[in-house]
């Protein structure tokens, strides 16, 4: 991924900002510029919980190149404590220790 | 709005050709195809290929193939909607002839895989999801199916042997068709002790790397020489799906099911009107969802008619005669036409796996996890 990239969604991934329509009280994480319901495009930021609960996992060994070298990895289906349902990676846990209903919450980690 | 027909098709061997390029893939297939709608004259070539950009850092490809096949002075296109590529590219050959504005139309699809690392291939069908927020956090389209697979068995109760045996039946069909990948048997319980893939899916439920071209003559119905040889492209259907995390419910694909109605309302057709079904089935855990998200079975039930036997080439719906893409191979751009050159023969009475009174056929392909879906319907002239 390009540099600027990096740098114009910085925000809305460090920070889990998700777009928010009031209408249909709906965010979408990956935010997106238009409500897919009502069509709205007036939609606004606001931050997701950044703690949540695993709904199911899985351990990648082909990852893609830009994650060659951390593989295996853990990925989880989260589901976050106002409803939204993201992918994320799961760091600091073995995958035996996985379970459903594990308690997960948004932590950095560098990429080394 | 006038009437499609398909001529000629053409196909090359799915396997790694390490010795061929997308030059000699494409020129190999179109021959066949040439030869096969009696040296029609095409007035457009439209392009299905998916990663040529990324794998062999080519682009204005379309164009490369017709000066390569010396098919100059006509217009070409290339098209790409990712993993629908094939069926995208056969949509605009259709709407090319059902305007009126062009008489034959040329459709190639090809991709060859075995030129890029294994990382590299995994990053390039990530593409296909949203980029910076998927595969930012190392998300690839198998990983996301691991995770529908695991909502699957846990949901509906279900157990892995009655989904891992999608794979076993592509591969039995695959061993009398020629131009398939990988032709052998592949009992469930080899595919269950195959290495795990993204868990849960096994290395044998996931499709192989390819490399393949297929081809394909659309022709307006004043071309059309022989009946027999001739298949009427009756409709194509598509429709789309937010990303599988804004869905009220992963385990349905609703731009399928928006497709098969599509088909129900204008082409009249119900399942039961089906003589066979081609699915597009990366992953085992793709075909139960798929024939859930068409409506043939209950959800959760996916699975049923397949231990019933009745996918066979002599069952009440046959699936995947000629292995599907884990058997007869994936090579993406082009998949889509090889399932319809497979439908062709089945329509022609030329199968590998022939279907008694093959009258009309179903294709069914899409893009990453069902966000877009396409339906092929094909009918005997
Ligand atoms: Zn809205």
């Amino acid at each position: 991924m390009t540099a600027p990239s990096y740098w114009r969604e910085r925000k809305y991934r460090y920070r889990l900002i998700a777009k928010y329509c009031r209408n249909c009280d709906k965010k979408y994480y990956p935010p997106r510029l238009v409500c897919l319901r009502c069509g709205n495009d007036k939609l606004e930021e606001v931050e997701l919980p950044r703690k949540g609960t695993l709904i199911t996992y899985t351990w990648v060994t082909q990852p893609p190149n830009e994650f060659a070298a951390y593989a295996p990895y853990a990925i989880g289906l989260i589901k976050l404590d106002d409803g939204t349902l993201i992918f994320a990676q799961l760091t600091d846990v073995d995958y035996e220790e996985l379970r459903e209903g594990l308690r997960v919450e948004a932590v950095f980690r560098k990429n080394v | 709005m006038n009437e499609v027909y398909i001529t000629g098709i053409g196909l090359t061997k799915v396997s790694e050709h390490w010795n061929k390029s997308l030059k000699h893939l494409t020129y190999e297939s179109v021959q066949n195809c040439l030869k096969d709608c009696n040296y029609k004259k095409p007035d457009l070539i439209v392009v299905s290929n998916a990663l040529g950009g990324f794998i062999q850092y080519q682009e204005s490809l379309s164009n490369l193939i017709a000066e390569n096949l010396s098919l100059n002075k006509i217009p070409n296109l290339r098209i790409e909607t990712g993993e629908a590529s094939g069926a995208s590219a056969l949509m605009v050959g259709y709407m090319a002839i059902a305007s009126g504005m062009f008489k034959n139309v040329l459709i190639i699809g090809v991709e060859k895989i075995s030129d890029a690392l294994p990382h590299q291939f995994i990053s390039y069908v990530s593409s296909f999801l949203d980029y910076e927020y998927f595969v930012y956090n190392g998300i690839t389209p198998a990983s996301i199916f691991a995770i529908l697979y695991k909502l699957y068995l846990k949901r509906y109760n279900a157990k892995q042997e009655n989904i891992a045996q999608f794979a076993s039946h592509d591969h039995k069909m695959a061993i009398n068709v020629e131009h398939a990948q990988y032709r052998f048997n592949l009992p469930v319980e080899r595919i269950l002790s195959s290495p795990i893939l993204v868990d849960p899916i096994r290395l044998f439920e996931s499709y192989p790397v390819s490399d393949g071209a297929a081809s394909i003559m659309l022709s307006s119905k004043d071309q059309v020489e022989n009946k027999d040889y001739s298949v009427k492209l009756e409709m194509i259907s598509a429709s789309t799906d937010v990303n599988v995390l804004y869905r009220e419910d992963m385990l349905l694909f609703a731009s399928l099911r928006d497709s098969f109605s599509q088909i129900r309302k204008h082409a009249k057709i119900e399942l039961k009107d089906i003589d066979f079904l081609e699915i597009y089935d990366p992953y085992t855990i793709a075909s139960p969802i798929i024939l859930e998200s068409l409506g043939l079975l209950n959800k959760g039930e996916g699975y049923k008619l397949l231990l019933e036997g009745q996918h066979e080439k002599d069952g009440d719906l046959p699936l995947n005669t000629h292995g599907g893409l884990k058997a007869r191979g994936h090579p993406i751009g082009a998949t889509t036409l090889y399932q319809v050159c497979e439908s062709v023969l089945q329509l022609r009475d030329k199968a590998y796996n022939q279907v008694p009174n093959a009258y009309i056929g179903l294709v069914h392909s899409m893009n990453n996890i069902g966000d877009q879906s396409f339906l092929i319907l094909l009918k005997r002239l």
